[in-house]
């Protein structure tokens, strides 16, 4: 057995910290101890690290189901600039070629990302089971939740699957979850003695605000006097890009500030330069829609504004929860104005497929079955393939639409609630909150203070942006001589 | 300003700096003497090569433009057109054909002052500039990262194909590597008019430098990122072009399938074995491919090469020239197919050709 004087001396060594963050310690003393574990540890405790951590511990390979395929070339990126090279990312953005030469030398990869979909894949399942794999990690795992937000179907493999692997040692992940929910994750993976480890969702150093603003003009002004007046950086959330887009513009002109638009139109190559830009203190503000995160961790954003608020408490979790991952106080502000949840019923309708497109799928499911389908398509195939008659599968996104509707109206609900909003929030992941003070949030008739938090911006941290200079010079820098 | 804003809010209008741009390119995009498909200009720009579009898009003068926008979503096309018909710039002329009006010719003409216009000629070749980018922009970060010994970035790339094949020329090239890279770019910049070497190189990601956006660049130029996009275009063609002519084989590597032919290789093929006598039979039979498919091969072929090129002659001979020439007078955009003319008999087939052969200018 490992004490925690040699744990700590592995993590100096292997990451130059001197301290483990408030749970990583306990999952990894779990794991030692080959306890199939579900961490339920807040946004910003640095989950990469706990399986990082055990990669270099032990032989073998470390398997990362991921369901963000947007975000795991980012995850792969990042493990690679940390220093693990032998990273790959199994996902439908590989070709043919591509999967078949990866597939091949599974073994030789330290830790392999993989998307659900791939992961349902046979010819990569057989060879899965071929290596050694040391770890099995479930990211996000609250997507198994079938009334949660995030569901995804492809999630109820994943016992089927762990079991076809011959059950190595499995490590679920997740930053929000209700005991409901944690149920519902023991009881679908169905594993025999999953260990709990769960940490409040609690982000003390980061201060709740909640403001009901009458009309767009009151919304535009609140926001440009806070993007002003708060300490930067900041992240701003919309739902929509084309607000995003516009949003960033006028800030742009309004201020003398660096305000970047990042979202799914931008190209790749300004992708990487806005979140590199972004990183290294060169913009300030970054306006950003919901759907599309960041994939590498900037630890000092002291605000987060959503201009839209989000369409679950989950998600608000973690998109507020990327401000202040160094521990000092931020800020995170919702501007809600009455109606804006329009936008936000709006989307669920364009995810739920409709009792047309179910039953044409029916009728015509011997030309859809192999075909290109949109992602409402996918879902209906899904069930369709596995089974589910007709009525069923109705009833499935039918009630599927009806949770989507309760969690948004949970989040409705949160902005118009009086008393502390964070004790209601944590109320929502089963967790009690009675330490209101003048620094937790805005309700309780609390003005939140932002020169007593040491969140006003001062000239210092005003960035200029990306200027424009001499070819010649930007050739000098680019090679040391 | 903040009514601006306002506007964008869903349900309301729509106003984008940047629409508003794709919209004053459609208008360079039409024109005020003859009538044009909307949907096909837009199939044009987005790569479709069927003969019909390929034909018209000679017709109008937008042959070079062909797949120059397959990486954007066009879908707003239509509705922009609606909007530029509610303005007056534009009238609806049948179904599916727009004509400018005078207010809108004026606007084009206007725009035309302003906007920036693709520089690179018409010719055989797609140059896919984006997936080049991302491996110049590579290779340049992976030489500059290496000047300073530093092994840990993050990549700007991570396309599997272009990494690997920016890994291997790596490996091959490492000896000496940062020297030549500062050289071979100091000596394309110095070769280029200064302001535009000066935007080239803001997009350079290096050690400690990440690069202007596009966006950026843009607006460093005033430019929407529309222009923006065909100024790179521009560049990139260009740089591509110095790599392939110059003595130093350093970046040749890097264009692997960046550069290729806009006809196939079939119909090229088709059009060699033509131009040496056999006929279509012949060359249908030897190739298992059907005839209308070998017409199709010569179509696409004399649309896009000069008059001179193709041999014209072998489809239609003086006298049916003769007999063509006295009775297609007027613009060729209405001619419509006759299959006797004086005592000869044409297909639809020769009728096209000779179509595409009055509208090439003689060389």
């Amino acid at each position: 057995m490992i004490d925690d004087i040699s744990l700590k001396s592995n993590l100096k060594k292997w990451f130059g910290y001197a301290e483990f963050r408030s749970g990583q310690l306990d999952v990894i003393k779990a794991l030692i101890q080959k306890e199939d574990t579900l961490a339920v540890l807040p946004t910003g405790t640095g989950k990469t690290l706990i399986y990082q951590y055990m990669g270099k511990l032990n032989e073998g390979t470390v398997i990362i189901v991921s369901p963000l395929i947007s975000l795991m070339q980012d995850q792969v990126d990042r493990m690679r600039f940390l220093g693990e090279k032998r990273t790959i990312a199994l996902n439908s953005s590989l070709n043919w070629y591509e999967k078949k030469k990866i597939t091949k030398n599974l073994a030789s990869y330290k830790y392999i990302y993989i998307s659900p979909e791939m992961l349902s894949n046979d010819e990569i399942l057989d060879n899965l089971k071929k290596i050694n794999i040391s770890l099995f990690v479930v990211d996000e795992a609250h997507c198994i939740n079938q009334w949660g937000p995030d569901f995804r179907p492809e999630y109820l493999n994943l016992k089927r699957i762990i079991s076809f692997l011959g059950s190595p040692l499995t490590l679920l992940l997740t930053a929000t979850a209700s005991n409901e929910v944690i149920d519902d994750i023991k009881n679908k993976i169905g594993i025999v003695n999953l260990n709990v480890i769960k940490y409040s969702a609690n982000r003390p150093n980061i201060a709740l605000d909640v403001e009901i603003i009458d009309d767009l003009n009151e919304k535009n002004e609140r926001l440009l006097s806070l993007v002003n007046k708060v300490k930067k950086p900041g992240i701003i959330y919309f739902s929509s890009k084309k607000v995003a887009n516009s949003v960033c513009r006028w800030l742009n002109d309004q201020t003398n500030l660096s305000v970047e638009a990042y979202h799914a139109d931008i190209d790749n190559d300004s992708r990487y330069k806005i979140q590199h830009q972004f990183i290294n203190d060169k913009i300030d503000v970054i306006c950003a829609t919901s759907a599309f995160g960041m994939g590498i961790d900037k630890d000092n954003i002291r605000f987060v504004i959503h201009y839209h608020m989000p369409s679950n408490l989950e998600s608000y979790v973690q998109e507020m929860g990327r401000a202040g991952r160094d521990g000092e106080q931020s800020i995170s502000y919702i501007l809600y104005r009455e109606k804006d949840e329009i936008l936000q019923y709006r989307f669920i309708d364009e995810a739920i497929p409709t009792e047309d497109m179910i039953d044409f799928f029916y009728r015509n499911s011997k030309s859809l079955l192999k075909a290109n389908l949109d992602e409402k398509g996918d879902l209906v195939r899904y069930y369709f393939e596995k089974g589910y008659e007709l009525d069923e599968t109705k009833s499935i996104f039918y009630n599927r639409r009806n949770e989507l509707i309760a969690s948004l109206n949970d989040m409705i609900e949160y902005v118009h609630s009086n008393g502390c909003y964070r004790q209601k929030l944590l109320n929502h992941f089963n967790e009690d909150f009675n330490n209101h003070d003048n620094q937790c949030c805005n309700g309780m008739q609390t003005e939140l203070k932002l020169d007593h938090m040491n969140l006003i911006s001062t000239n210092k941290d005003i960035k200029s942006g990306e200027k424009k200079e001499k070819w010649q010079n930007i050739i000098q820098s680019l090679f040391s001589n | 300003m903040l009514s601006f804003i306002i506007e964008v809010m869903p349900g309301q209008n729509i106003k984008k700096r940047d629409k508003l741009m794709n919209i004053k390119f459609l208008i360079l995009c039409l024109s005020s003497s003859q009538p044009r498909r909307q949907k096909l200009i837009q199939n044009l720009l987005l790569g479709k090569r069927t003969v019909s579009t390929l034909f018209w898009g000679m017709r109008y003068g937008l042959l070079k433009y062909s797949a120059i926008l397959k990486n954007f979503n066009l879908d707003k096309m239509p509705a922009q057109l609606n909007k530029l018909i509610q303005k007056g710039y534009v009238e609806q002329v049948d179904e599916y054909k727009y004509i400018l009006t005078t207010k809108g010719q004026k606007e084009k003409d206007s725009i035309l002052e302003s906007f920036y216009i693709l520089k690179t000629k018409l010719n055989y070749f797609d140059y896919d500039v984006i997936t080049f980018k991302a491996r110049l922009l590579l290779a340049i970060q992976v030489a500059s990262e290496y000047s300073y010994k530093n092994s840990n970035y993050y990549p700007v790339t991570n396309d599997f194909k272009s990494a690997s094949l920016v890994k291997t020329w790596f490996k091959a090239h490492k000896n000496a590597l940062p020297e030549r890279m500062k050289e071979y770019l100091t000596n394309y910049l110095s070769s280029i008019d200064e302001g535009r070497a000066n935007i080239f190189a803001q997009m350079f990601v290096g050690y400690h430098r990440y690069g202007m956006t596009n966006q950026q660049i843009a607006n460093e130029m005033d430019f929407s990122l529309l222009e923006e996009y065909l100024f790179q275009y521009d560049l990139l063609v260009d740089f591509i072009e110095f790599i392939i002519h110059d003595d130093d084989e350093l970046l040749k590597e890097l264009l692997v399938d960046i550069k290729v032919l806009r006809t196939n290789k079939h119909a090229l093929n088709t059009y060699n074995e033509f131009k040496h006598g056999q006929t279509i039979q012949e060359i249908a039979e030897n190739n298992k491919l059907r005839n209308s498919t070998i017409r199709e091969h010569l179509l696409e072929c004399a649309i896009w090469m000069p008059k001179n090129e193709f041999p014209y002659r072998l489809i239609i001979n003086e006298e049916k020239e003769n007999a063509l020439n006295q009775y297609y007078q007027d613009n060729i955009d209405d001619w419509q197919y006759k299959e006797n003319i004086g005592n000869q008999e044409f297909s639809f087939f020769e009728f096209r050709i000779y179509q595409i052969m009055r509208s090439k200018p003689n060389d």
